[in-house]
């Protein structure tokens, strides 16, 4: 028999605050108290009209996290997913004494890697002349670094590798620990993904697309104009059921489906029968009708093709019972953290369910007519949640959705 | 020279935590916990700090030298420096 897959542990930071405690806070205070975690960046531009809002990690200080010589080998994003995963592992008790490091999995994605160091260094050696690059540059600016590290640092030995989809990259992640957990390749997977690129060069060619916001990041909403880029990680503890019950290990949700698809359509335009199709295919898996499923913690990137696209896809795969659904965007909050953020609202979702409350989709004015579902606006519900939904539709029409379930 | 030996110091210093004033000159770099990682990073270092360019591996061992002992290091770091001011 397949083996069940639970989540123990959750780790994460973003602009929502250094650990799941914070983000948990930010994900369910009421309207009133919206917290600002959408900023405007002054330095690296001042001109109103353009994009200049970004989610950034807020008084972060890598020196009070790693020393000066971590600090040589670790790109921001490396350090994000170390600082995610410390968390996620000590929520489910798990140290360097009883990991089995052969029998672990470190799989943690990310859509760019190492930008800071890329583009820092490219700058000191192409622009300002500088001889020669620090020996450390090729092994930090790796998009698989943050995994190397992981595992060097909890002396995990099974199989490790990153992913990279773009804004799907974790929640794929996530997907292949599933499929080595259910296969008996491993007991226990650190899976989820980090980001960090908000370099003034990457948000500049993020501007060139047309895609960002120029106030901030209104997922579903009529006037909504665009993606809000943020930065942080996420890290899930996955185990057979059986390894987490024989270890007490805490369970904090049952991870019942899986569903990856491909548009095949266009590099950016998005397609409803792909994103349908890896809903449908996470329904599938789990052996779960539509109408069991309460939440969806929506791809919901704000821009306008996104949201309604997505919308429509909801409404094939769910039909009559799309109505009932509570679909929310936690983007709204953390912003788009690309490759963190299906690790991220994997989070989200889980949080929904132990806390049988929806987080709203912030910043929310009015209705658009080609986002007609119900999207919580702005204030958080509670409501009896046994099974939430994450989706994560990607660039280039790479799509996955995730389907937790409350543990019993 | 002594200035540039003190410069090295301060360089290697940051490397080990052993007071490099104490050392004997038949410790090699790797006794006090300097190993070939931190090596590439010293070099990089010291390119950086003199505007020298310490040569392959290869060629250092072609005309004899080493980087086993911090005596070693200021011997070749003086005798790049003179070579450029050549």
């Amino acid at each position: 028999m397949t083996q069940r897959v639970v989540v123990t542990g959750l780790g994460c930071i973003s602009a929502a605050g250094f650990n799941t405690d914070n983000f948990a806070n930010k994900l369910f205070l009421p309207e009133h108290q919206t917290a600002q975690t959408i900023s405007p960046l002054s330095a690296f531009t001042n001109e109103a009209a353009r994009a200049h809002f970004a989610a950034i990690v807020p008084d972060y200080d890598p020196q009070t996290h790693f020393s000066k010589s971590q600090l040589k080998q670790l790109d921001r994003f490396a350090q994000f997913a170390l600082l995610a995963t410390d968390e996620a592992l000590a929520h489910a008790q798990l140290t360097t004494d009883n990991i089995v490091p052969q029998r672990t999995a470190v799989i943690h994605g990310t859509s760019i890697g190492g930008q800071e160091t890329i583009e820092n260094s490219y700058l000191q050696l192409l622009q300002e002349g500088k001889a020669r690059a620090h020996p450390f540059t090729v092994p930090k600016l790796l998009p698989s670094s943050a995994t190397s590290q992981i595992s060097m640092k909890y002396g995990i030995t099974g199989p490790s590798f990153s992913t990279s989809s773009a804004c799907s990259s974790s929640a794929h992640a996530i997907a292949m620990a599933v499929l080595m957990l259910r296969s008996g390749l491993v007991d226990t997977a650190i899976a989820g993904g980090a980001e960090a690129c908000i370099t003034e060069g990457n948000f500049r060619v993020w501007e060139g697309l047309r895609v960002l916001s120029t106030d901030t990041c209104r997922p579903f909403s009529a006037s909504r104009t665009g993606l809000i880029i943020g930065e942080g990680a996420g890290t899930l503890i996955l185990e057979t059921l059986e390894h987490a019950l024989a270890r007490s290990a805490p369970i904090h949700a049952e991870l019942v489906g899986i569903g990856m698809s491909s548009d095949a359509h266009n590099i950016v335009q998005p397609l409803a029968e792909g994103a349908q199709q890896a809903m449908q295919a996470a329904l599938d898996d789990a052996n779960c009708s539509p109408d069991k499923i309460q939440y969806i913690n929506a791809h919901g990137s704000g821009t306008v093709q996104n949201d309604s696209t997505e919308t429509q896809a909801i409404k094939n795969v769910f039909q009559s019972h799309a109505r009932n659904l509570a679909i929310s965007s936690t983007k709204s909050l953390h912003g788009h953290v690309l490759g963190a953020g299906g690790a991220i609202e994997s989070i989200a979702s889980i949080m929904a369910i132990t806390h049988q409350t929806v987080p709203p989709t912030r910043n929310y004015l009015a209705a658009d007519p080609t986002c007609d579902l119900n999207y919580v606006p702005n204030h958080p519900v509670k409501k009896d949640i046994q099974y939430a939904m994450s989706n994560s539709f990607a660039f280039g029409g790479l799509n996955a959705a995730l389907l937790f379930k409350k543990f019993s | 020279m002594t200035n540039i030996t003190n410069q090295i110091k301060t360089i290697v210093a940051e490397y080990t935590d052993e007071n490099l004033d104490q050392l004997s000159s038949s410790q090699t770099l790797t006794d006090i916990g300097i190993d070939s990682l931190a090596v590439v990073e010293i070099i990089f270092d010291l390119e950086e700090a003199f505007d020298i360019t310490v040569p392959s591996e290869q060629e250092l061992a072609q005309r004899n030298f080493s980087l086993a002992h911090l005596d070693d290091v200021v011997h070749l770091v003086s005798t790049l420096i003179n070579e450029k001011e050549d």
